[in-house]
């Protein structure tokens, strides 16, 4: 396969900027910054999935990984000792970040507006199509917009791949056993105890 | 569409031993000072899955014409390997959880997660034996890995317990990274994660999925991407230096159980995808490449893991840089294609290993204060059964006759030797006269020196004594009767190979 024309430079562009930040995360002194590298790297490898047609796992990648690592911010926000130099870097640029927010807003006060045709206060949702109606039409990706890609997976997920998939439960639970393991104290014991 | 073929009955261990864990879960949250029951729990838990496994042993053979089974769309396949490596896993678990009623009691740590952990992560590693696809192999390898390293931090208040878990960690996830990404490039190679089909697109030379003939430049970075992530996890030359500091800083009886278990579980992973889908029948240039790679790398591991022993005055260390020598010569099996004198070596390995792990435990005392090997001096009298079962131990690592140890290493090299690996078993034997040197060391020192320090005589708890004398049997039945045992895996081997 190879790649030509925009595709290509969509994919150069989505890939050094990956690399790019990757680097600044590791090299960043401060742990917010390399948090908010992180994102951008994520967010970067989630535009190669949609390059891939890959629309579902590039919705996962932002939805679960950019929130994770969001997550992550704030607990390193709460955790680390923070210096004092580094408690500043959120109110040096607020004269950027009001504007940019400002315009942010306004972007999706417009997009409400639009989407609730004139009337702001009540709720127009279109009827949930009838199930014989999903059942019935010949191309389901063409009545609710899911790509092939995204129905391979579910099929996969719950057919070829159904243990792995149930495995993956396991994986979680010796995650979590082990985390409160670590992180519960003496003193927590002591209480329950 | 194939059938999904949801056959419960083949993953019948694995599913009783993650209920057993569950199960230790809650039993522990809802009953105060529990640790003998769970002792009882884990024990029968462990005994029913050696059943039901051995149930599926009897299958298998019984339907050796048509080849190993597969369950669930090719994700779960069972062979004599896996159920045999299943067996060791179960063994050492069972050792383990005896071993760690001491430590647990002693030092009042909660006894339900570390059982339950413990049972986890055998089921891991016996996911990994019964792997058919690289999914299921990360998969397993991720639970066994993940249940590990909280394991090795178990004493949270010692600085050396938690240095040791987070190096682990940290450690242990960039090799999962390369495991990954090397299982990334062989997918994108062959278009398929499932082993057998990997296999049969290596033959062909055609990629799965767009039947076209497939890079090899992809599928050789890949294998060695493997090998680099294997290599970490069993801890070979150059890819060994994390395994001394955890091995030392965990509590010992946590290290008992990883040195040997997970251990053996990226053993029958790397056997399951070298040794049986890179195989020489499918692509002998594949296996001509890996196999010389993986003989520099055994050498380096036997040398440097023995020349570096030498100079070792922790115990612990000792025994973990031993245990990289050890890794070295199990390598030597994959040369020959034998997975059955690894499974063997294995199974030896585990037993006098997590049997001198327990003399240590016992010796080291209360919070594992005296490993230094100085502390020792003049405990021998004191403690006459206990030296003499290390001395059984280590002789038996050494490779005395007699013991398992021996009958492990022979089997190895007498493959190797027939298969025309004449060098690297002539090192290994070399190797194994240099290490009786450091094996023997401990023995010097708790007979032959004047005590410096008024020790008090060790205590031990009569599961450790269980533990120990277990062991001791095992390493005594394996190296005096293996032949009933070697039989058995004897008969399974015109099975598997192709």
């Amino acid at each position: 396969m190879r790649l030509v024309g925009l595709e290509a430079v969509i994919f150069y562009l989505f890939a050094v900027v990956a690399i790019l930040f990757a680097i600044f995360m590791i090299t960043a002194r401060s742990a917010v910054h390399s948090a908010l590298f992180l994102i951008s790297t994520l967010v970067a490898s989630a535009g190669l999935y949609f390059l891939l047609q890959a629309e579902f796992v590039a919705g996962v990648q932002i939805l679960i990984y950019v929130g994770g690592v969001l997550v992550l911010f704030i607990f390193v926000i709460m955790l680390v000792n923070i210096k004092e130099e580094d408690t500043k870097i959120f109110n040096r640029q607020i004269l950027i970040a009001s504007i940019l927010s400002f315009f942010l807003g306004l972007g999706i006060i417009a997009i409400l507006l639009q989407t609730q045709k004139g009337n702001f206060f009540t709720l127009v949702s279109p009827l949930p199509p009838k199930i014989e109606q999903v059942q019935n039409s010949p191309n389901i990706s063409q009545s609710h917009n899911i790509s092939q890609n995204t129905i391979k997976i579910g099929q996969e997920l719950y057919t070829r791949a159904v243990l792995p998939f149930e495995i993956a439960s396991l994986v979680l639970l010796v995650a979590i056993v082990g985390a409160v393991r670590l992180a519960r104290e003496r003193k927590q014991e002591k209480i329950y105890d | 569409m194939q059938s999904l073929n949801l056959n419960y009955y083949y993953v019948l261990p694995h599913i009783i031993l993650s209920i057993t864990g569950i199960m230790s879960l809650l039993f522990g949250a809802f009953n105060k000072q529990a640790h003998r029951d769970l002792v009882f729990i884990n024990s029968a838990g462990l005994i029913t899955a050696g059943v039901s496994t051995y149930r599926l042993w009897n299958l298998v053979s019984s339907n050796a014409k048509d080849g190993p089974l597969t369950a669930f769309s090719g994700m779960v396949v069972l062979d004599h390997m896996s159920l045999a490596f299943i067996f060791i896993f179960l063994i050492v678990a069972f050792l383990s959880t005896l071993l760690s009623l001491n430590f647990l009691e002693d030092e009042d740590q909660s006894p339900e997660e570390f059982n339950s952990l413990l049972l986890f992560a055998t089921v891991g590693m016996m996911l990994m034996a019964s792997a058919g696809d690289m999914v299921m192999v990360f998969l397993g390898l991720e639970i066994a890995s993940i249940a590990t390293y909280v394991l090795a931090g178990y004493r949270k208040t010692d600085l050396r317990s938690n240095e040791s878990a987070l190096k682990y960690f940290i450690l242990g996830s960039f090799s999962t990274a390369f495991l990954l990404y090397g299982m990334a490039l062989v997918y994108g190679a062959t278009g398929s994660t499932n082993l057998e089909t990997i296999s049969n697109a290596i033959k062909s030379g055609n990629n799965a999925i767009t039947a076209q003939p497939m890079v090899m430049e992809l599928l050789y970075v890949g294998a060695g991407m493997l090998l680099v992530g294997f290599g970490f996890k069993i801890s070979t030359a150059p890819f060994h230096v994390w395994t001394p500091d955890v091995y030392q800083g965990a509590p010992t009886s946590v290290t008992a159980f990883m040195a040997t278990g997970p251990k053996a579980a990226a053993f029958v992973a790397f056997l399951r995808i070298f040794v049986f889908t890179f195989a020489a029948s499918y692509s002998f240039q594949l296996h001509t490449t890996w196999v010389n790679l993986l003989q520099v790398l055994a050498i380096l591991t036997m040398i440097i893991g023995n020349i570096v022993a030498l100079s070792q005055t922790d115990i612990k260390r000792v025994l973990a840089y031993s245990s990289i020598a050890h890794a070295g010569y199990a390598l030597i099996g994959f040369l020959a294609d034998d997975w059955i004198s690894v499974a063997f070596y294995m199974l030896t390995y585990s037993i006098m290993n997590i049997g001198a792990f327990a003399v240590v435990s016992v010796m080291a005392g209360k919070g594992d204060e005296k490993t230094e090997l100085e502390n020792w001096a003049g405990m021998g009298f004191k403690s006459l059964g206990l030296s003499i079962a290390l001395l059984v131990f280590m002789l038996s690592m050494a490779g005395m006759p007699l013991t398992g140890g021996f009958m492990g290493k022979f089997f190895i090299f007498k493959t190797a030797w027939d298969k025309g690996f004449h060098i690297i078993v002539i090192v290994a034997v070399l190797n194994s006269a240099i290490s009786v040197y450091y094996y023997l060391r401990p023995m010097v020192m708790l007979f032959f020196r004047d005590e410096n320090e008024t020790n008090p005589t060790p205590l031990m708890s009569w599961t450790t004594y269980v533990t120990i004398l277990l062991a001791l049997a095992g390493t005594f039945y394996l190296g005096i009767m293996p032949g009933r045992l070697f039989s058995l895996l004897e008969v399974a081997k015109d099975v598997l190979v192709k």
